[in-house]
């Protein structure tokens, strides 16, 4: 069971975009992002491959800086705050890095440090995490030795240890079992229900589908549409239909 | 500064864990000892010039190893991504792992008390140079060593981040050597750049402020410039 976060003031937005452009030379990898993810909201974030999905997570998680525009972690600029903004959100990137020296339960101790978690908090979580993510057969073996699938699950586990208000998370399925999917969208649901927020990226219409209050698709660097799932659902019959005509069309829907 | 510590102990284990720590130390201790054995009984006298001669140079290729993978190994694997999306400074990344090599760094030097111990057990040693000596090693080897972090906060590549420290630490080491070249103005100026000016000091068993603070400065110098890398290149 996720802890829950009732804590959290309705009134700030759990991520926040305004006018966030990115920039590589000539090439705008995300342009005039405004975007607003509210508390308890599981966004998820369409767009074909190069569409700007991976820059704007990172822009959320302050690995990439915003050539111009905001974003805010709960209030915080990811920019001006980083360390204030860093320990309400937890991140997986879209391939598990891991130090394949370490135990999984090492890795999890390592991550805990850095967040400064109290021993006897951390033992506990990390018994509680390796149950939910189902990685307690390999949880004191080297992580050279975990398939791509449970190192996924180990990274992901770790996001959730300093219990964040904040899930970044991209192209969660990605390597990962049936079995493995199916507990992720539960503990995701779960984790909403609770008063998370989760801001996924995915190729999977049907995950999105699936798992998603909203959704927003995203392509050659500009959101194009986003708005409630049924909403669209209503309007363009199917996720598969808008998604094809909105990423077909150059122009805004 | 307090989450320096997961990341001093995390890569001071990745030294151990891999053939990296035993290699350097190993050829480290064959090299020096191989040169004590063979010069100590010609030379018959009780002091350790002869290992403080030749240190100083062996460092300026095992701290470019040393160094080499500390940051550009977690950029290529993706993990410093991960590390920069927790709530720790980069400052904190960069001396957590510059601790570490530092530490690796101090337990290759002290398997040489051993050559002290034969000394002193051999002759009547004079203790001041000694102290000052290891001092110094250990200061030279500790600017060495923030100049290679520096290095691999460069590039993703272990090989460059090696030759790129190798480059700067030996420009350091040659400076001295080619004061009679410059003109008599700057002489005193280069020479106080010169590292192994600083160590020759030390070495005599005079600490002096100016070289402790020459060293620090270098140290602290190298590990800003290489935190300010890492936050930059987030900038791009």
């Amino acid at each position: 069971m996720i802890a829950g976060h009732s804590d959290f003031s309705v009134s700030t937005a759990a991520v926040s975009f305004a006018a966030a452009t990115k920039r590589y030379g000539s090439v705008t990898a995300v342009d005039n992002l405004d975007l607003t993810l509210q508390p308890g909201e599981l966004f998820g974030f369409l767009g074909p491959n190069g569409a700007g999905k991976t820059t704007a997570m990172k822009m959320a998680a302050g690995l990439v800086k915003p050539t111009s525009g905001t974003v805010l972690i709960a209030g915080y600029d990811i920019q001006d705050h980083p360390l204030e903004a860093k320990r309400l959100f937890g991140f997986v990137p879209d391939s598990p890095y891991i130090y394949e020296s370490l135990t999984g339960r090492e890795y999890l101790h390592f991550s805990a440090g850095l967040y400064k978690l109290d021993h006897s908090y951390t033992k506990r979580r990390v018994a509680e995490l390796t149950d939910m993510f189902g990685i307690g057969d390999m949880i004191d073996k080297r992580a050279g030795e975990y398939s791509h699938g449970m190192k996924q699950r180990l990274v992901t586990a770790s996001a959730f240890l300093h219990d964040p208000k904040i899930i970044i998370i991209d192209e969660p399925m990605v390597g990962l079992d049936p079995n493995a999917v199916r507990k992720l969208k539960v503990i995701l649901k779960d984790y909403c229900r609770n008063g998370g927020t989760v801001f996924f990226s995915t190729h999977t219409l049907s995950d999105a589908e699936e798992l998603c209050d909203r959704i927003g698709i995203i392509h050659r660097g500009r959101l194009i549409t986003c708005g409630r799932l049924v909403e669209m659902n209503e309007v363009y019959g199917s996720l598969e239909d808008m998604f094809i005509a909105a990423t077909s069309q150059s122009g805004v829907l | 500064m307090q989450n320096v510590w997961p990341i001093f102990k995390r890569e001071l284990r990745a030294y151990f864990d891999s053939p990296i720590a035993y290699v350097v130390i190993t050829v480290f201790l064959l090299f020096t000892g191989w040169f004590f054995t063979t010069n100590f009984f010609v030379a018959g006298q009780a002091d350790m010039r002869v290992v403080f001669g030749i240190i100083p140079f062996t460092f300026l290729f095992f701290t470019p190893a040393i160094t080499m993978r500390l940051i550009s190994e977690e950029r290529k694997t993706g993990m410093m991504e991960l590390l920069v999306t927790m709530p720790i400074h980069d400052s904190a990344i960069i001396i957590g792992k510059y601790l570490a090599a530092l530490a690796l760094l101090v337990a290759m030097i002290i398997p040489t008390l051993v050559y002290v111990i034969t000394v002193a057990s051999l002759g009547d040693m004079d203790v001041g140079p000694v102290l000052g000596g290891y001092l110094g090693l250990i200061l030279m080897g500790a600017a060495y060593l923030a100049i290679g972090t520096f290095g691999s906060s460069l590039t993703d590549s272990q090989v460059v981040a090696f030759i790129v420290s190798w480059v700067i630490v030996f420009a350091f080491f040659l400076l001295d050597k080619t004061l009679f070249l410059l003109p008599g103005w700057m002489v005193s100026y280069v020479e106080y750049l010169a590292i192994e000016y600083h160590f020759q000091n030390i070495a005599r068993g005079v600490i002096d402020t100016r070289d402790i603070i020459y060293y620090l400065s270098l140290i602290a110098l190298a590990l800003f410039l290489a935190a300010r890398v890492l936050a930059g290149r987030r900038r791009r």
